[in-house]
């Protein structure tokens, strides 16, 4: 069985290519396009990991990303933030508990290589 | 009028003999002096005291009268002044009297007229005063000197009852509250706190203040002057017994009109600057979001063109055919252009807000060389230059930001290898005072001299061929200088260029 993205990101354009690149890479990638969406999919679909865009129309990435972290039963998700802002991501992600980070426009070597770090291909 | 024994009998001879004996005993060493003296004020008898001090003999002075004992200029005044004793009995006065020997001092008498037997007798009791007349005097020139200090003072000094009724003013409180004298205030002030006061709250609060402390301190009021203007004081009162036991308020006052208008300009300053800073912060932090939206709106479009494009190239949605293929490189270079420029516009400015995050490590400067020859090779090759690296393999652990020295070294090698058309390029790196230097050195076009001293300028352009927005140098300045280093250029025109850039040895 094929290993559960979750991307949020509220660019369909970009959120189109790239969960072809993660459906193409082994991965089951499903796309939603802000906090409601992600509480929706969390509750019926459990994801194994979350692609996390800061820029959402209502509540923030960030905020998002914090709220998981804190809450028991979703906070063992890995998380890794997608964005195109770059001041000292290091330090923020740490902050807000993200387990990694990748800035836009992304090298897919790397994305792939750090999900793969966090997950694995498949679940078997 | 001699006495008489308890059976009303005269005296015996001894018992007689004894009474006197005891009367000169009562006498003879009082610390006053007393003379007993006739109706002509001469001496009949004096106390052993009386010899001791002015010097004279027993026998001597039954030969003299009063005013002998007083120095010549003061011997008029004598019956002026024992005028009461004459006529009512007794006398109290001072003057001055006068030893054997010259010396003088002030004495008090007191005077008793005695009328014994049809026959008048006076009876003096002299007190030497002088440790008092020199009390008194101390206590006039320390009076003289207070006062002084009071009249002379800036600060107002004042004293009421605790009704507030003024009594005492000195010419400082007069003045700083308008008034032509303290006489004039005394006059006019019933109460001080009803008249003088300008705000009812601070009238009450002075009250309240005294009521339950006694006194007050730095207490800062507006007073109404003589003329109904007003000015600030800072008061201190306090309760105080006077003298004759009354208990009244005693206290100063300060004129603090100028400080306050000082302190108001001031605060109104801080105010202005507070505003300032304010509208400064939201400037900033507007300009802040607009970089992080612009940041955002610019690379999101690119990050969606350069993923279809690769994922076509790739041929990941299927596969395309040799002119598909070639014009998918045209897209995927332009993309690539543009992602480089996007990040230079953007480093820069991240760069000059001071937002750049430096991660400063203890790193090998030859590895990071070797790297960037690595990753530059094959431009070289296809360019058919050499690309070599001279390293000193001395140098020492040096801190810097592996990724942005990376991006000046890699940025200096491709300025190089675009300006070169034959020869080659060469890394070299060396220890120099104290600083890692590396060097680029190329045979390219050159540079002119009059153009070096613009080349790490923003914006500026030596040549076009590059292409770019004439920001690489630039930010490879500030990256350097941002890690405590220096980059500088050396060129002959015709011949190359060689870039320099140092970095603190740790």
């Amino acid at each position: 069985m094929p290993k559960k993205i979750l991307l949020v990101e509220d660019e369909k354009d970009l959120s189109t290519v790239t969960q072809m690149r993660l459906n193409k890479s082994g991965y089951d990638a499903t796309v939603v396009v802000d906090s409601k969406g992600v509480f929706a999919v969390l509750e019926k679909n459990r994801p194994d990991l979350i692609l996390l865009d800061l820029l959402l129309p209502g509540m923030q990435g960030g905020d998002i990303c914090k709220q998981l972290k804190a809450d028991e039963r979703y906070k063992s998700i890995p998380i890794i933030l997608f964005t195109a802002s770059s001041c000292d991501l290091e330090k923020y992600a740490k902050e807000i508990g993200a387990d990694e980070y990748v800035l836009k426009p992304y090298d897919p070597t790397e994305l792939l290589g750090k999900i793969k770090k966090l997950i694995g291909l498949q679940t078997g | 009028m001699k006495p008489k024994n308890s059976k009303d009998q005269k005296l015996s001879e001894a018992e007689e003999k004894e009474y006197l004996a005891r009367i000169d005993y009562l006498s003879r060493y009082a610390n006053d002096f007393i003379i007993l003296l006739d109706d002509k004020f001469y001496f009949l008898e004096t106390n052993k005291r009386v010899e001791e001090v002015y010097g004279y003999s027993h026998d001597e002075l039954m030969k003299m009268k009063a005013t002998d004992l007083r120095p010549p200029e003061l011997r008029g005044l004598f019956l002026r002044q024992i005028d009461d004793a004459i006529k009512h009995g007794h006398a109290l006065f001072e003057t001055i009297h006068q030893k054997k020997d010259g010396s003088q001092f002030p004495v008090e008498i007191n005077l008793h007229s005695i009328d014994i037997d049809g026959k008048r007798l006076y009876q003096a009791v002299i007190r030497d005063i002088s440790a008092r007349k020199r009390a008194e005097e101390a206590l006039k020139q320390s009076e003289i000197r207070f006062r002084g200090f009071f009249e002379n003072s800036m600060v107002g000094i004042f004293e009421s009852t605790l009704e507030g009724k003024l009594t005492y003013v000195n010419s400082a409180f007069a003045r700083i509250l308008g008034y032509f004298s303290p006489e004039e205030m005394i006059e006019s002030i019933t109460n001080i706190v009803e008249q003088l006061f300008a705000d009812p709250c601070q009238r009450e609060g002075i009250k309240l203040w005294i009521q339950e402390k006694g006194k007050v301190e730095n207490f800062e009021a507006l007073l109404i002057k003589k003329d109904g203007s007003k000015i600030w004081a800072s008061i201190y009162a306090i309760l105080s017994k006077a003298d004759d036991g009354k208990i009244n308020y005693q206290g100063t006052i300060v004129d603090i009109t100028e400080r306050k208008r000082a302190e108001k300009l001031i605060e109104d300053s801080l105010q202005a600057t507070k505003e300032s800073a304010e509208a400064l912060k939201a400037a900033v932090k507007a300009k802040s979001s607009f970089t992080a939206m612009v940041s955002h709106e610019l690379r999101t479009p690119l990050a969606a063109l350069r993923e279809s494009t690769s994922q076509l190239l790739e041929g990941i949605l299927g596969p395309i055919n040799q002119e598909q293929k070639e014009y998918l490189e045209i897209a995927k270079r332009n993309i690539d252009r543009l992602n480089r420029l996007i990040n230079e516009v953007l480093d820069f400015q991240r760069l000059e807000a001071g937002k750049m995050v430096f991660n400063m490590q203890d790193n090998d400067i030859n590895e990071i060389v070797k790297e960037c020859e690595k990753s530059m090779a094959i431009i070289a090759k296809n360019k058919k230059l050499d690309l070599v690296v001279s390293l000193n393999m001395n140098l020492p652990k040096v801190k810097f930001d592996h990724d942005k020295i990376c991006q000046v070294i890699i940025n200096l090698v491709n300025n190089a290898l675009k300006g070169t058309e034959k020869g080659g390029i060469t890394i070299s790196t060396i220890q120099k005072d104290g600083f890692a230097e590396v060097s680029i050195k190329d045979t390219g076009i050159g540079i002119k001299s009059e153009d070096l001293p613009r080349l790490f300028q923003q914006y500026e352009q030596i040549t076009r061929k590059a292409g770019g927005t004439g920001l690489g140098l630039a930010i490879c300045r500030e990256l350097v200088e941002a890690q405590g280093g220096k980059i500088w250029a050396e060129s002959i025109f015709g011949q190359g260029t060689t870039m320099h850039f140092t970095l603190p040895v740790s």
